[in-house]
């Protein structure tokens, strides 16, 4: 006898944890804002860096997902999984933490993500601010999980809060929170006006020698590359990932499903069927690891959920924004 | 309470799939062979051309479906065709019942609709003969199991499975390296019911509304047996595949072809009224070789009424099955994700729009939202905002007990 969680005990605590902490996961403001110790943000003339929180979450979900999957591939003796399950999922990041063990090296490179952002922007020659624990949850997985009220709930309060700190535009780091605001904003916030842009539309990696020409560092290793599907099928920005790229002097070899025909990494799914995330997960990371030893993603969502050690095969993942 | 537990029969039902290896195998092959000719499809401008031409017919169709109906109808009663509108499941069986009362055997060739309704099941329980002609309509027949994908119904099994299958309905041995044997076995057990047939129950992939002409695309020759060889020719199908004209229920054949990842199509065919001739003095006499008589069964089952509704979209659809074979869930859950007939991708929110409206929003839940299906769908729908639209029901059945 398999024990699964029902819809009811995933949505509840996500909700809860948002009303309690401003983000589903109910991560503490430190926590959410720990990246920017020590960095100093001159305002940006109304142009935020936004980190839409998926980054400095991803670590959670992911020791989530990978406990409830271990939990509901049972069999179980007794309910008492069951209600373990049920109680992680209900008193959010602090019993996740404690129960399913956040990798805090993941936490600390996806600090590293977010600062690496916000010096590619600097390197760019786009001054930004932050708002820091200001700084609202987009209300993304409201919206992927069919909550429209709590969606347009949160998402509303998210503007009042933009149009406070007088945002005039977000620089976004992930492909969920960009199509939220892009796309869904305008659709369930009255008079949403915020310019938005994803930094791979902005930034400039690569360092010029004295010449002036880019050049990265040509990396050794062959990595295969992912396109996240927002980012690439709804953004249309896999051209922009890979001039990122080569830019950089990263090498990278396409996967038999890349670009607009990507594959999913199955992390949209991990918090409904974290077993469904993971099947899909290692037949990705099978495509990927047919042509690199590496993969890389531009996405918290693909990075926690191929990056994930319990499932399929042994293939590090990057994100982008570790090697550009 | 209720509506919890059926989402986690759902959830049991796809964990349970990613258990079987067997189906995946299946599926695994047939996804990976689907891919190696999408840039075959994608670089041909007649078909990029084609696909844009049907986009508009299927648009405008699915506008005025009413209309096209009545036209439709008249066209068919012109050419000497019966020609029913059958409102409900139930309706269309009985009407069937009506059409092969005193008939004993009969063969069928592919038709989702007929799977919708239950037809083979129903027939079979009035104590008719029933065989499938398509292949793998006639391996899920024997399996007794549902379809698994919209062109290819028996995706899931794989040769060593079909091998096996045959060895136990035809009492020898099958290498699973031989297709040719198994579908030479298929072809010899299955000619014999076609030629003693009464009844050919065909389906179809578009009718013209201007000439009351069906078309059929295939590639067994099947189809055009099961329709010429009995005196008898029912075509089981459903009302939004009438268009305006004959070239546009050819161009939505052809594209439906190219799309389920074939080259050509070996056959098309345009059955417009029972077969006769007039050779002898120009007095027509039928039938010559084909069916005697000839009957069309249209079946609504909840699509006019979702025409105009927020699923509505979904009537464009050509079931050509490109969306499922390129979805990330369907690779590993297979037909578990998915309803009685119609899985995954645009299946679910075909499943809604055939009764099952709750079983969609459970499976609802287990789309990625990845596009994957929106890229490739020939007629451009946006299925992942329908299926959003699917679960935001099914969010919003619950929201109460959220607050």
């Amino acid at each position: 006898m398999v024990s699964l969680l029902d819809r009811l005990d995933i949505f509840k605590s996500l909700v809860d944890y948002q009303h309690k902490f401003g983000n589903p996961l109910g991560l503490s403001p430190k926590e959410l804002t720990s990246w920017s110790k020590g960095l100093h943000f001159d305002g940006g003339n109304g142009t935020f860096i936004f980190t839409g929180s998926l980054y400095q979450m991803a670590p959670w979900m992911s020791a989530y997902s990978s406990q409830i999957a271990r939990l509901e591939s049972g069999p179980l003796p007794s309910g008492a999984l069951l209600k373990a399950a049920r109680r992680m999922g209900s008193v959010g990041a602090g019993m996740i933490s404690t129960i399913a063990g956040v990798d805090r090296q993941f936490s600390s490179r996806c600090s590293s993500i977010i600062k690496r952002a916000s010096e590619l922007l600097i390197q760019a020659s786009i001054p930004h601010g932050y708002m820091g624990e200001a700084e609202p949850y987009s209300g993304v997985i409201f919206m992927e999980l069919g909550m429209e009220e709590m969606f347009s709930s949160v998402a509303n309060n998210a503007y009042s809060v933009f149009r406070d700190r007088g945002v005039k535009r977000l620089i976004t780091l992930d492909p969920h929170s960009t199509v939220a605001l892009r796309e869904w904003y305008p659709e369930f916030v009255p008079g949403f006006d915020i310019q938005v842009d994803h930094y791979l539309e902005v930034v400039k990696p690569g360092r010029p020698d004295s010449s002036g020409t880019i050049k990265g560092a040509t990396t050794e290793r062959s990595y295969a590359i992912h396109d996240p599907c927002l980012l690439s099928r709804r953004l249309g920005l896999d051209e922009k990932l890979r001039e990122g790229l080569q830019r950089a002097g990263i090498e990278y070899r396409e996967p038999v499903r890349c670009r607009r025909g990507t594959f999913c990494c199955g992390g949209p799914i991990e918090s409904v069927a974290p077993r469904v995330a993971g099947a899909i997960a290692e037949k990705r990371k099978k495509q990927l690891h047919d042509v690199g030893d590496r993969a890389l993603v531009a996405c918290p969502v693909c990075l926690a959920n191929l990056g994930r050690d319990s499932v399929g095969e042994d293939l590090p993942v990057s994100d982008v924004l570790e090697v550009l | 309470m209720t509506l919890e537990s059926s989402f986690k029969k759902v959830k049991e039902r796809v964990y349970g799939a990613l258990e079987n290896t067997e189906m995946q195998t299946g599926i695994n092959r047939g996804m990976d062979s689907f891919q190696s000719k999408i840039p075959r499809i994608r670089s041909k401008n007649d078909v990029q051309q084609l696909r844009s031409r049907v986009r508009e017919i299927k648009s405008y169709s699915s506008r005025n479906l009413n209309e096209l109906l009545n036209q439709v109808r008249e066209a068919f009663q012109n050419n000497g065709v019966a020609v029913y509108l059958e409102k409900t499941k139930s309706d269309a069986l009985s009407r069937f019942e009506k059409l092969t009362e005193g008939d004993r055997l009969i063969v069928k060739s592919k038709s989702l609709v007929s799977e919708e309704i239950g037809l083979r099941g129903f027939l079979t329980s009035k104590g008719k003969e029933v065989w499938e002609t398509d292949l793998g309509e006639f391996i899920i027949q024997l399996r007794g199991e549902r379809p698994s994908q919209m062109v290819a119904p028996s995706l899931h099994v794989p040769r060593e499975a079909v091998a096996r299958l045959f060895e136990r309905k035809f009492g020898r041995r099958f290498q699973s390296d031989d297709l040719q044997s198994m579908v030479n076995a298929a072809r010899e057990f299955l000619r014999e019911k076609l030629e003693r047939a009464d009844v050919g129950i065909t389906g179809a992939n578009a009718i013209s509304a201007n000439e009351g002409t069906v078309v059929t695309v295939e590639n067994e020759g099947n189809v055009r047996l099961t329709m010429t060889l009995p005196k008898k020719h029912i075509v089981c199908t459903s009302v939004e595949k009438v268009v305006p004209t004959t070239i546009d229920a050819v161009s939505v054949a052809l594209t439906q072809s190219y799309f389920a990842g074939y080259d050509k199509p070996t056959y098309i065919s345009l059955t417009s009224t029972p077969s006769g001739t007039g050779d002898i003095e120009k007095v027509i006499v039928r039938p010559a070789q084909g069916s005697k008589e000839m009957s069309v069964v249209l079946v609504d089952n909840g699509r006019l009424e979702a025409s105009g509704g927020e699923l509505s979209d979904a009537l464009r659809c050509i079931k050509c099955g490109a969306c499922q074979m390129v979805c990330p869930t369907y690779s590993v859950a297979g037909p578990a994700w998915g309803g009685p007939t119609y899985t995954s991708a645009i299946g679910l929110v075909w499943t809604a729009i055939t009764g099952e409206p709750e079983e969609s929003e459970y499976l609802s839940y287990f789309c990625l939202g990845c596009d994957a299906c929106n890229e490739i769908c020939p007629v451009e729908i946006d299925i992942s905002r329908l299926i959003s639209r699917l679960r935001a029901k099914g969010t919003g059945n619950i929201v109460s007990d959220l607050k």
